[in-house]
């Protein structure tokens, strides 16, 4: 009896050992791919909007599925802190003693993607930016990916910060952006 | 026990100690990635940085004048922790949260630097109202004496309802508080404390809230000086550096000096001091010895004269001859055989109102003057200070005392020595350093990386910037919380990088970073920007003609010359040595006449932006760039036996080595020597239109002489000591007199001739009014050619009656 009480548990060690742990290994080498994928992705569409300085529908909607040919769905936030001023002088809302001290409010995902679907049709759905606006594009996955889903047979982990695959970039747009 | 229960066993033990095993490794995987993370923010902040500061010195028209330098280096401060802050995923608003871990971060410009760093600034006593209060003020106790480092000093308290001028108990206003007398602490309560050297100075915070009037530390940490931290950018330090001698100096080499050095990144200088009696303020390009072998003037009224002697040139009247092509040449022969003239490149084009005209190229006139100024400065500097040796440096600068005592407050005694010994093998030790920077001989070019000058001035640089970097970490250190900041040794090739052009270094320390502390730094150069000229980030497109209809009559056959808007194929921009340029070909010619080449720096192809009226720009582009030599990754060039090479070298060497016969005349249909001569055109107009911070408007030396004894008009004037006795070597002289007054009835004015000792004596005349006896000021200005001893001057008025008398004469040395 004890002997086949063993032999199961043997075979179930076995089995994690043979097939859970090298899947688990190959999901996470394969999330490295996503995360590498993604990163260059966002990279490339934060250099882009920097270049130009604006962000179109069309380079979003290229980022989007470039991102999603991974295999994941990502949730993608842009967030733009815009520049009120000249890039770093003669701020009216400076503190006395620092020239040269910027003040930005921020434009988020959803006040961006309004405005360029608004716009689609005659200006193509461009946001533009300007000179000293700075651009940051965050991707995190919101499915579970694989390996994910077996990490969490063994252990849970719960919560917000549950994403495996995130990437980030930034940078301060160098050109004013036009509608053409 | 059976086979299974073995390997359950073992796979009981084994699978946790594997997992806790893999747990640890990949920790230590995600310590690695978290690292190169924030090594890439931190190089992405610094790089936003280095644009945004390329960006404003690009739009600001001034952006090369120091005070609007330092607003634009604030903005690139600000762009740096606005990025960091973004890709740290914190918002801008967090500045705060960032700035612990940024102990310093380094400008380099181009005649100094900029370390913006954390300081400890003591906090004085204000009122409500922010009125700094003193000791004599309302409201203000002496409480105690106690002692401390800087010897006995009083311990005072102050009422914060009180203002400075108002008890808070009387219903007096300030006029008549003021009236009434002062606070309670008075002169006589003081002096019998032994402190009334405290009265009515102003007050620094302590520790404990008591003020004080001196800034000092107790052996009770609550008695010592408080001190809040603030983020600065310190104050503008000039590549300097200070050179005494007790001999060594001046033509015959036997004079005392004691002279400051301020370096740039390139090869202009600028020299203050004492050599001998003199004092000099000067400023230029050191050039080669010889590099300028001799300059040649001729024009309307002007025979042709050659000259070699620094000394027989009036550079004000030489610079304006430069300035006039139509009326007067301007040759300067360069040693490597290259001739450069004011009407180089002129060219006879057909004049819209018919006929021709002939127009001259400035760049040429430009870089006349650059040669003739450089000459002139190098000469001087060669015949008073290459004697100078790297041992003559002074180290007042920084001592390895002022390190010690910075770690002194943190380590036992014993550590404190083999730290600050660390320290010390980071800064270079001139004192046994006997080679002579400013060597006359010819392989010491200060436009050479290899040179004697360069090596040591970038030995000064890097050793001012070193020491005030551990300083600025150490100081910062001192009481920071847990993590210790330190200076880290930077590579020979980053120095290189970073002595070569405008740069931004920043250090980010003690961030944490998964299992350990996260501490790198990141280097950002820029060529692109106002204030400084890189040799090989200058574009070059040629000048040609271009044969149009100006008179409507059909046929295209007047000569005009080319700009780049038109739609020509010559619009495409190169570098000097890319094997794409062709400078010499037969179209950049009229006859014989080389048309020479438009030149811009780099930043003009990137930034050249006009404004339209809606605000957004568009690039106005001089010219199209050409793919081999804008892309730095794929530059080849060609040499003269047409192997291919790597194009990021040594430009100036490149073109030298590749000329047919080196040294040689200049042959212009020569492709190489046309580049030379391009090149030394180019470099020459680009320097000499840069904005220096710390030039001098004039270039003199000057020595007073005040007269010891009553000296009138008529006597001689003696030049005691005079250093510099040659007639040639006199720039002008300022004699102060006084008592002017006349016997003759009906005279107000008279003019006063100068006569030196060997009969000559100034064209000009000065006229004093005989009627006021204040002092004034007479000046003597004249070139004269004679190398004759100068012992004294005498002034003779031009009436017999005139009397006046001489108080001192201050000669002023070419």
């Amino acid at each position: 009896m004890s002997d086949s009480l063993i032999t199961v548990i043997a075979i179930f060690l076995a089995a994690i050992l043979m097939f859970i742990f090298p899947l688990m290994s190959i999901a996470e080498r394969s999330d490295d791919i996503s995360q590498l994928t993604v990163q260059s992705a966002v990279t490339e569409f934060v250099n882009t909007a920097v270049g130009t300085g604006k962000i179109t529908m069309n380079e979003y909607n290229k980022l989007v599925s470039k991102i999603e040919a991974t295999g994941n769905k990502y949730d993608v936030e842009i967030e733009i802190k815009v520049l009120d001023e000249n890039i770093g002088k003669k701020s009216a809302w400076t503190q006395k003693q620092v020239i040269g001290e910027n003040n930005y409010y921020s434009v988020y995902t959803s006040q961006i993607m309004n405005y360029m679907a608004s716009m689609e049709g005659d200006g193509d759905g461009v946001y533009t930016m300007k000179e000293g606006d700075i651009i940051s594009v965050s991707a995190k996955n919101s499915n579970k990916t694989l390996s994910q889903t077996i990490r969490g047979i063994f252990y849970s982990i719960s919560g917000n910060g549950t994403y495996q695959i995130s990437a980030q970039s930034s940078g301060m747009v160098t050109s004013n952006g036009t509608n053409n | 026990m059976k086979f299974q229960h073995v390997s359950v066993i073992f796979v009981l033990i084994f699978i946790p100690i594997i997992l806790v095993s893999s747990y640890f490794i990949s920790l230590q995987v995600e310590t690695i990635r978290m690292e190169s993370d924030y090594s890439e923010k931190l190089q992405k902040a610094t790089y936003d940085a280095m644009r945004a500061f390329e960006l404003n010195t690009a739009n600001e028209d001034l952006s090369a004048v120091s005070d609007s330098l330092r607003s634009i280096i604030e903005a690139s401060n600000n762009i740096f922790f606005n990025t960091l802050c973004t890709n740290l995923g914190v918002s801008n608003a967090s500045k705060s949260y960032i700035q612990p871990y940024i102990p310093a971060i380094l400008y380099t410009l181009y005649d100094g630097y900029y370390i913006y760093s954390p300081t400890n600034l003591p906090e004085i006593c204000v009122d409500k109202y922010g009125r700094t209060i003193r000791t004599s003020d309302f409201g203000v106790t002496l409480k105690t004496v106690r002692s401390t480092s800087v010897g006995n000093i009083g311990f005072y308290e102050f009422d914060n309802n009180s203002l400075k001028y108002q008890d808070n108990s009387p219903e007096l206003d300030e006029a008549e508080t003021i009236a009434n007398g002062a606070g309670t602490v008075d002169y006589n309560t003081l002096k019998s404390s032994g402190i009334e050297q405290e009265y009515s100075q102003i007050l620094y915070k302590n520790n404990d809230g008591t003020y004080s009037t001196e800034l000092h530390t107790a052996s009770n940490r609550d008695f010592s000086t408080y001190y809040s931290r603030s983020y600065i950018l310190k104050s503008y330090i000039p590549y300097s550096a200070r050179y005494i001698g007790a001999t060594g100096a001046g033509p015959s080499g036997n004079q005392s000096y004691n002279i400051t050095i301020n370096y740039t990144l390139d090869n202009f200088i600028t020299v203050e001091g004492n050599i001998g009696n003199v004092y000099y303020t000067k400023s230029g390009y050191l050039i080669r010895n010889n590099l300028v072998s001799s300059i040649e003037y001729s024009g309307t009224g002007v025979p042709t004269t050659t000259t070699t002697d620094w000394t027989n040139i009036s550079k004000d009247v030489i610079d304006a001859y430069a300035d006039d092509p139509a009326h007067y040449e301007v040759k300067v022969t360069l040693q490597d055989g290259i001739v450069i003239s004011n009407r180089d490149g002129q060219v006879a084009i057909a004049s819209p109102t018919g006929g021709s005209e002939t127009i001259y190229w400035d760049d040429a006139g430009s870089a006349v003057k650059y040669y003739i100024d450089s000459f002139i400065f190098s000469s001087w500097f060669y015949e008073n200070l290459s004697n100078i040796r790297a041992s003559n440096y002074q180290n007042d600068q920084y001592s390895v005392t002022d390190i010690k005592n910075a770690i002194d407050s943190r380590l036992e005694q014993s550590l404190v020595n083999s730290e600050s010994d660390l320290y010390k093998e980071m800064l270079y030790d001139f004192t046994a350093d006997s080679t002579q920077p400013f060597s006359v001989d010819p392989s010491n070019d200060p436009e050479n990386q290899e040179s004697d000058f360069y090596t040591h001035k970038r030995a000064v640089i890097k050793n001012s910037i070193t020491y005030n970097l551990i300083l600025s970490m150490l100081v910062y250190t001192e009481d920071s919380r847990t993590v210790e900041f330190r200076m880290p040794v930077l590579s020979e090739e980053e120095w290189d990088i970073i002595l070569n052009n405008v740069t931004i270094v920043s250090f980010m320390e003690g961030f944490k970073c998964g299992l350990k502390y996260f501490n790198n730094y990141a280097i950002v150069t820029s060529t692109n920007n106002e204030i400084t000229v890189t040799d090989n980030e200058i574009y070059y497109v040629e000048r040609v003609v271009e044969n149009v209809d100006l008179d409507g009559d059909g046929t295209a056959n007047e000569q005009i010359l080319a700009t780049l808007d038109d739609d020509y194929i010559f619009e495409t921009a190169h570098r000097i040595d890319c094997e794409n340029l062709h400078l010499g070909d037969a179209n950049n010619f009229q006859g014989s006449n080389w048309l020479g080449c438009i030149s811009f720096k780099s930043k003009e192809i990137k930034y050249d932006k006009i404004l339209n009226n809606d605000g957004s720009y568009t690039y106005d582009h001089k010219a199209f760039t050409d793919y081999n030599c804008i892309v730095d990754s794929n530059y080849t060039v060609r040499n003269r036996n047409g192997t291919v090479v790597d194009g990021n070298t040594q430009v100036l060497q490149y073109l030298l080595n590749n000329r047919s016969t080196p040294s040689g005349a200049l042959n212009l249909s020569d492709d190489y020597d046309v580049r030379l001569k391009a090149y030394r055109i180019a470099i020459a107009k680009e320097r000499n239109n840069l904005y220096k911070t710390t030039a001098f408007t004039e270039n003199y030396g000057w020595q007073t002489f005040n007269a010891s004894y009553e000296i009138r008009q008529g006597t001689r004037f003696p030049f005691d000591h005079i250093s510099r006795s040659n007639l040639n070597e006199i720039l002008k002289i300022e004699v102060t007199i006084e008592d002017a007054q006349t016997t003759a009835p009906g005279v107000y004015s008279d003019s006063v001739v100068a006569r030196y000792d060997t009969g000559k004596q100034y064209n000009s005349t000065q006229t004093i009014s005989t009627t006021s006896k204040s002092r004034r000021t007479l000046e003597y200005k004249q070139d004269f050619s004679e190398t004759t001893g100068v012992g004294g001057i005498t002034l003779i008025p031009g009436d017999s009656d005139t009397e006046f008398k001489v108080i001192g004469v201050k000669v002023y040395y070419k």
